[in-house]
């Protein structure tokens, strides 16, 4: 085996006059007839811009004579903007040394704070203010010198060994269809841009360069919603044919200060009330994030928030607000939350884990626990000599079928997770649907499921429709086999990095920067 | 866990072992719990901080305010029984509300004059800087023990600050954790970083999508103090908080005559260091409207 199939990471249903799925693989997407499953239309996303290199360049001339240790012959530029930085400072126009720095090109500025720091330079520099101060502790800071040197040759060496990064494949990050508008909105991640296509032939009409990656996108009637891996939300007004060649640009509705990883919309009272006027109905956008919090904000109104619900002890991942205006919420946690979202009320924690650890038997279960760790270095290194057995539980996706049931795909587990609304308002656990591999992407079609698994043999794409009785998925295709992407068995590892990037949200984890 | 790895073996000694000492009045000296100015507010750290609100304890906080709580770790029988034995208890005795938060407090300066101020109000200082932290809990425990065990001739402190208490935290992450809605009057943010580059704009400690939420937790009426040496942050602060829709500012005269300006000015560690420095100080003020129906 030298190669395998690139899963489908996102995928969406348009039912249309001539109904179409729409599935992402990498960098492409396609567009499928629902009735002949032929391929209609395809889209390659452009490669994306290589980022960073221009940046890392710079600081690294201006370190180089630093080192050597003649930073004032190197320099002249960098030395005449301290001294005069140490000027305004005598003549008692207070402006601490970090002012100036803003004001000068950010090249000086990133060697003029090295130097504070590094007494090799601060003696050189012809500078009287200070001296005085700086001789007295010139034998303590000896060493630190020395420490300084040695920390910056270390991460030099550090810099020299990475070989220079390839451009990264501009993936695919979400799909959604925009039907009364005959639109496919598609984000892209790696270079960052909403794009909006023709639903029939995927032509590109409208795209906007987005501030930070997007991590989250939803509709409402007239606009998409985009939340970027920054924490901020941005909104994008979709236009109507006569107004494609006006420039518009992203409103920024709100913001959380950690990785924003979803968001949907509610109203209340809910639309099913029968007491009149649409003055009544409150519109609102719930949003979650990597730090277990999920908010609820006024919407136009985005300046009030209406209140958070708290209880999750992981990361959030997911939302849905049901038919009976229930919020359910999943993530790191071994919970589906539950809840009375105007009031911030957690209804319910309704059981996933020893649910995912029936469905499997131990030797499957250990297969799959070396297989998830696999999914990324870092917690791979981490875990090492832990429990052989360890079925994490990351929720990927969370939806409704008709209104009946909630369906909960989780990272790299190869099934569905069905719960029942019962009549006392609660989620009850109703069975599983099996997969070839784990669930890579899902969308709902009215009571039936097409869903993406990745594995070698099985299918593709697969349907299942969940009415009464046995659930079993049958393959899209029709056995049919579909031109998609072959991954090189090198390339595998840095697609799967690419693919299951939801449990690296969890603390502790080393994914992120903790430092103290 | 406490100690930075740049921190050299002697001096790390020497911190140390002035920790260890039983310091009962004696008020810790700075030199023991230097760290440096800056914490990157996005990642993780080790943070400690409550699911939500209702599950924060404060008597290690505010101990004459707060009776000590069961911990949840010494249940191991019964998770609910706890929870039943805390709710009745909350009914009971812990009446009281943080109401003052002083948002990156640093060493403290502000808390310890505010307490006095207000010595029927609970105020918070929040500070991520753990070595900052810890001074900032020694020097209340010693003005604490100083006040219990007064001698004769020594001045009074209303509150006899108790009611001022130091957390670690977070603040622009995890305020909703410890905060209700409309809970706080007042807030202050005192010399907070400036974040010089417009790349690191979002980390500063105001900006529009914060505001959102420190409107969430102010009540109606209540103040947003903010005290800065850089203009260019002062301008920055107030601009955003101009406009933002729930914040209206305060005129020059509320301003001036407002107490808590007067101490901000003066009293706080930063203050005093650019008032040494004879730099200028900007004070913008706002007041948190009614909510839209």
């Amino acid at each position: 085996m030298t190669s395998r199939r690139h899963p489908v990471q996102a995928i969406a249903f348009a039912p249309s006059d001539s109904p179409k799925l729409f599935i992402a693989i990498a960098e492409t997407v396609y567009a499928i007839s629902a009735t002949t499953h032929e391929t209609v239309a395809t889209w390659k996303a452009p490669p994306a811009p290589i980022q960073g290199k221009p940046q890392s360049q710079a600081p690294d001339v201006a370190d180089k004579p630093e080192e050597s240790g003649d930073a004032a012959e190197a320099l002249p530029t960098n030395e005449e903007e301290e001294i005069a930085a140490t000027t305004t400072k005598t003549e008692g126009n207070v402006e601490s040394t970090d002012v100036v720095m803003t004001d000068s090109p950010p090249s000086v500025s990133s060697a003029a704070g090295k130097r504070k720091r590094s007494p090799s330079a601060a003696s050189n520099a012809p500078v009287e203010t200070s001296e005085s101060v700086e001789t007295s502790a010139e034998a303590k800071k000896s060493d630190k010198k020395t420490r300084n040197q040695k920390k910056s040759e270390k991460r030099k060496a550090k810099n020299a060994a990475k070989p220079p990064t390839p451009p990264q494949p501009n993936y695919i990050g979400q799909v959604v269809p925009i039907i009364n508008r005959n639109l496919l909105a598609i984000t892209t991640l790696e270079d960052k841009t909403l794009r909006l296509h023709n639903l029939d032939t995927l032509e590109v009409v409208k795209e906007w360069v987005l501030h930070k990656r997007p991590s989250a996108i939803t509709l409402t009637p007239n606009t998409v919603l985009v939340g970027d891996k920054f924490g901020d939300v941005f909104s994008y007004k979709i236009p109507f044919p006569s107004e494609l060649e006006e420039s518009s640009e992203g409103k920024l509705l709100l913001g959380h200060v950690s990785l924003l990883t979803t968001l949907t919309t509610a109203i209340s009272p809910p639309s099913h009330q029968q007491n009149g006027s649409s003055g009544d109905i409150k519109k609102y956008i719930i949003t979650a994030d990597r730090d277990e919090h999920i908010r609820i904000t006024n919407y136009p109104l985005t300046h009030v928030i209406h209140g958070f619900c708290l209880g999750h002890t992981a990361f959030v991942n997911c939302l849905l607000v049901t038919k009976n205006n229930l919020l359910v919420s999943g993530g790191g946690d071994d919970w589906l939350g539950l809840w009375d979202w105007k009031a911030g009320k957690l209804l319910q924690r309704a059981d996933m884990k020893t649910h995912v650890d029936a469905i499997l038997d131990h030797e499957e279960a250990k297969a799959l626990t070396e297989k998830l760790r696999g999914y990324n270095k870092k917690r791979k290194r981490k875990e090492e000599g832990e429990p052989e057995v360890d079925i994490t539980i990351a929720v990927t996706q969370i939806s409704e079928v008709d209104g009946r049931e909630v369906i909960v795909v989780l990272e790299g587990i190869p099934a569905i997770l069905r719960y029942k609304h019962t009549t006392d308002n609660q989620l009850e656990y109703a069975g599983y649907i099996k997969a070839a591999g784990s669930v890579t992407s899902l969308t709902v079609q009215g009571s039936r499921v097409y869903f993406g698994a990745d594995s070698e043999e099985g299918t593709l794409v697969s349907y299942a429709d969940l009415t009464e009785g046995e659930t079993i998925a049958s393959d899209f295709f029709g056995g049919k086999p579909f031109e998609g992407q072959l991954v090189e068995e090198t390339a595998v590892d840095s697609v799967n990095e690419r693919l299951y990037t939801v449990e690296a949200f969890r603390k502790g984890f080393g994914g992120f920067m903790e430092d103290d | 866990m406490e100690s930075s790895p740049a921190l050299n073996p002697v001096k790390r000694q020497k911190r140390i072992d002035f920790r260890k000492t039983e310091q009962q009045e004696v008020l810790p000296q700075k030199r023991f719990y230097r760290q440096r100015a800056h914490a990157n507010p996005f990642s993780d750290h080790r943070l400690d901080y409550p699911i939500s609100p209702q599950y924060m304890d404060w008597s290690d906080y505010f101990p004459a305010y707060f009776p000590k709580k069961r911990k949840f770790d010494d249940a191991t029988d019964n998770a609910e029984e706890t929870v039943e034995a805390q709710t009745t208890s909350d009914a009971e005795f812990d009446t009281k509300k943080v109401e003052i938060a002083d948002i990156g407090c640093g060493f403290g300066g502000l808390l310890i004059s505010l307490a006095p101020t207000f010595p029927e109000t609970l105020i918070l200082g929040m500070e991520i800087r753990m070595q900052v932290t810890a001074y900032v809990q020694d020097r209340i425990t010693a003005l604490r023990n100083q006040c219990s065990t007064r001698k004769e001739g020594q001045e009074v402190i209303p509150g006899g600050y108790q009611n001022i208490g130091i957390i670690r935290g977070n603040a622009m992450k995890f305020l909703p954790n410890f905060f209700e809605r409309h809970q706080l009057s007042k807030m202050f943010f005192c010399f907070p970083d400036p974040h010089f580059k417009a790349r690191k704009h979002k980390a500063r400690i105001i900006s529009p999508t914060l505001l959102a939420e420190y409107a969430y937790i102010l009540r109606p009426g209540g103040i947003i103090y903010t005290i800065t040496d850089v203009e260019d942050l002062h301008l920055w602060m107030a601009k955003h908080l101009d406009d933002h829709p729930m914040f209206e500012r305060l005129s020059e005269e509320e301003q001036e005559e407002d107490v808590c300006v007067k101490i901000m000015r003066t009293d706080t560690e930063e203050g005093k260091k650019v008032a040494r420095n004879q730099g200028s100080k900007w004070v913008a003020c706002f007041r948190r409207i009614e909510d839209p129906v």
